[in-house]
């Protein structure tokens, strides 16, 4: 996990494609969304589109890695 | 994480609180009360949102479930007073069309007795 990616405030993870290794990514995402002052709607969606792609992902793709590598970066021209 | 708060009444109408997040935690933790509350006992419930802080489509499917479940049986279920971006999600997906939404408890209580 960093707290810099390509020079954005950002996390970057690799969890295991499963439900709980999910869960347990959520404080982290949120620690980071608030650390970096996301605002209250702008945090909601990202974790709302964070929890459907990964779960979608975990339940539903066919093949591929038994990995999951997430990153969630703040990009200052979309906040 | 979520958690479910029940208050008693004396009309035989259910009210119960969904507090916290439903996201994957919290959905595991109230999963089966939820059910338990609502499907199960079959009767007409409110379903307090205004603490509810985050919900996903695993919430809005537990929520879907149980009023269909209770719908089958001639219970009925309302949602009252959800925060604005739950609210806009429930909207985005017309859980509306579905499951009354409510502004008060009032509200609710008035929509069950004329259902």
């Amino acid at each position: 996990m960093n707290d810099v990616v390509n020079d954005v405030p950002g996390i970057a993870l690799t969890i295991a494609r499963k439900v709980e290794a999910f869960a347990g990514l959520l404080p982290v995402v949120d620690r980071f969304l608030e650390a970096n002052a996301i605002p209250a709607r702008q945090a909601f969606l990202t974790r709302l589109a964070l929890e459907e792609m990964i779960l979608n992902l975990i339940k539903h793709a066919q093949g591929g890695s038994n990995q999951i590598e997430i990153s969630v970066q703040r990009h200052p021209a979309s906040c | 994480m979520a958690e479910i708060q029940e208050t008693a009444r004396a009309d035989g109408i259910t009210q119960i609180a969904l507090v916290g997040k439903l996201d994957i935690v919290g959905l595991h933790a109230v999963d089966m009360k939820f059910h338990g509350y609502t499907a199960a006992r079959r009767k007409s419930t409110l379903v307090d949102l205004t603490r509810l802080e985050f919900i996903s489509s695993l919430g809005i499917g537990m929520l879907i479930s149980c009023a269909k479940s209770m719908a089958r049986h001639g219970a009925k279920m309302v949602l009252v007073n959800p925060q604005p971006l739950v609210a806009e999600v429930l909207a985005a997906v017309g859980v509306p069309e579905i499951i009354p939404l409510v502004r008060s408890l009032d509200e609710g209580v008035r929509s069950l007795k004329d259902a």
